[in-house]
Order: C-alpha cells, then structure tokens, then sequence
C-alpha cells in the first residue's frame, strides 16, 4: 500500500516521508498536480493521495477535481495539506468531496489521526459476528462466552496500560502485552487493529522506535473494538 | 522558533515536539538549508529583474518550509516578502533577502556544531 505525497516544497514533502515512512506506509512524492496524476494512472497500489494546495502547473484543487471526475480514482481518499488562511480554498475542496484535511505544519500528532481516519473510513471497527461464528465453528453461546471474556480483559489491560510510562524506552515494557491484546482481538475480528497489524508486520520489525509510532493507534483502535463488544454483547447500553 | 546570533538553540526540543528522532531531524534540517539557499538565489535574480510572480512564489516556497519546522523568524520574513511582492512593491527586499540569508547561514552553523558535538 502507497500513500502519494504531492508537494512542491521539498522540505515539506520530506517531513511527510519521513513521518508516514515511520508509521509504515511506503510513499511516492510528486512535485506537481500533473505528475500526480501520471503516478496514478501508473501505479495501482495507491490508497491515499496527501496534497497541498498551491502548486504549479496543476494545483491540489484541480487534482481533486481531477480525480472526483474518473471512475478509476473518485474512490481514492484525498487529504488536503493546508494552512488557515485557506479556508475558503478548504471549502472548495469539500464541496469537490475531499472530506479530510491537515494543517500546516504537518507533525505526526495532526497527520496520523487523519490519515488512519481517511484509510479506514470503509474498514468496520469489528467483522460481522456470523462470519466469525461459521469461521471458528462456534455457536452463539460461545461466542459471546468468548467475546465476553476478551472485552473484559481489554479494558483491564487498556486500564494497566495508561497508567504505564511509555515513553521513551518504556515502551518495550508494554510491548509485549499490547501486541497478544491486538492479535487475540483479531481472532474476533477486530478488523481495523488487524490492518494496523498489517503495516506493522509490512515494517518487517518491532523494535521501540517502531512501537512508539503504533502503540497510540493501537491503544484507540483496541478501545473502539472492546465499546463495539460491548454494544454487541448488550445492545440495550453498555458498561466497562 | 526564531534563531538568533549567541542565542544556545534547542532543536532538539523542537524536533521532540515534532515527533521527530535527532538523525531525522538534522536530514530535514539540512534539506531546508540547501533549498533555502538555492531559493535565495533565485529570489535575488527574481528581484532584479523585477519579476513579481516568480518573487511571490519562490518566497512563498520558503515561507512554507520554514513554517514546516516552525523556523518563525525565516517564516515571518519570507512572508512579507511575498505580501509586499502581491501588492507590487519590490522596493527593499534586498534587505529581506539578507536577513533570511543570514538566518540560514545560523541554522547552519548550529547543524555543523551538531556534527562536531553530536548533539543539537
């Protein structure tokens, strides 16, 4: 999976790379609007455009146009990188349907929550319980014997782990318990921890550095799939 | 963040709230150098030849990169160049020019204490 980065300024395309590049996605930069759209028609492993809005040649306004307008593109989600002074310009791009945007300066604290919400707009926090079922071979008894069982343990755990430093060097004292958190919820189907796992695993290492970079997301996405248990397991209004 | 003569820097502290390690910070860093550099030229040509439209976007490309690292002073400057290019005066922008120059040259010398020293 590629994220494409089109900037014209080279500073600000290279802290793109290298904040995105830490979070696992591979990314292709282009300097202008034009050559984005040469990049699209020839890689298909694009899955999110990144753009700013002021450039030559082709602007991030008709970029989106652009892409809105092709049957082949209008589904690949664009983020526009801008600053305050362009609302109006923001503006613009809502109405062309480019539902995200960031604000310049880019850091991975206001990137990386748009870019997860961008990508996983389609993907359900928790796969449907039947499909689970028929997977596993379990009955409805069971499984809610199961997803009982981890909901409980996840919001212990998520308890025990905000209350852990994890800063710094810190992490790796947590990293363990968080990663068996993620793959126990992906037996049931937490479908957005797993594609987090799915980068993490594309990194090819999970060393501090690396967990540093995962661990918040995981911790949220962890939450959202134990509220999501929740809501199944007792649909009238759920308690922790 | 302004950048000024005798003023002790703390990147590092600036890299930290930008979420970036030292080693990645200094590669941006000395990125926004080079480009600065050779944007401060082409500004500089832009001007004498009294070309408003490549005045407003070369200083808008380094208003945006030193808004990037949060580097106010570089920023603050660039954009008054770029506002007074938009309005049609070019008069005393050599001055700006300078500044910005002199500036870049102490983000530089700070990079290559940093390479001395092996700490921003």
């Amino acid at each position: 999976m590629s994220i494409l980065i089109v900037e014209d300024n080279q500073v600000s395309a290279k802290i793109l790379e290298i904040i995105l590049q830490k979070h696992g996605y591979q990314t292709i930069v282009a300097t202008t609007g034009k050559e984005a759209l040469e990049f699209l028609k020839n890689t298909i492993s694009i899955q999110l455009v990144i753009a700013d809005i002021m450039m030559p040649e082709m602007n991030g306004l008709d970029l989106v146009r652009t892409m809105k307008e092709s049957r082949e593109w209008k589904e690949i989600p664009v983020i526009m990188s801008t600053s305050l002074a362009d609302a109006q310009t923001v503006s613009e791009a809502v109405k062309l349907g480019c539902r995200h945007y960031v604000l310049k300066p880019v850091n991975a604290a206001n990137l990386m929550p748009k870019v997860h919400e961008a990508l996983t707009a389609e993907i359900p926090v928790i796969r449907n319980r039947y499909l689970i079922m028929s997977e596993l071979g379990l009955d409805s008894i069971a499984y809610e014997e199961l997803a009982r069982s981890l909901a409980t343990q996840i919001s212990e755990k998520i308890q025990h782990l905000k209350q852990m430093d994890t800063s710094g060097k810190h992490v790796e004292n947590v990293q363990s318990e968080v990663l068996d958190l993620a793959e126990s919820s992906m037996v049931l189907g937490a479908e957005r921890v797993k594609s987090i796992m799915e980068r993490l695993d594309a990194k090819g290492k999970r060393d501090a550095e690396t967990m540093r970079s995962f661990y918040p997301l995981l911790l949220v996405e962890l939450e959202l799939f134990h509220n999501a248990l929740m809501c199944l397991l007792n649909p009238q209004g759920h308690k922790k | 963040m302004g950048i000024k003569k005798g003023e002790s820097v703390n990147l590092m502290k600036l890299a930290e709230d930008m979420g970036f390690e030292e080693n990645e910070f200094l590669e941006i860093l000395e990125l926004f150098v080079k480009t600065t550099n050779s944007y401060l030229n082409v500004l500089q040509s832009a001007l004498e030849q009294g070309d408003i439209q490549k005045v407003i976007e070369v200083a808008h490309s380094i208003k945006g990169a030193a808004g990037s690292l949060e580097l106010t002073d570089i920023y603050n400057i660039a954009k008054g160049i770029e506002m007074s290019a938009r309005e049609g005066h070019l008069d005393g922008l050599s001055e700006n020019i300078r500044l910005i120059k002199e500036r870049n040259n102490l983000v530089a010398e700070v990079l290559a204490r940093s390479d001395q020293e092996g700490i921003l």
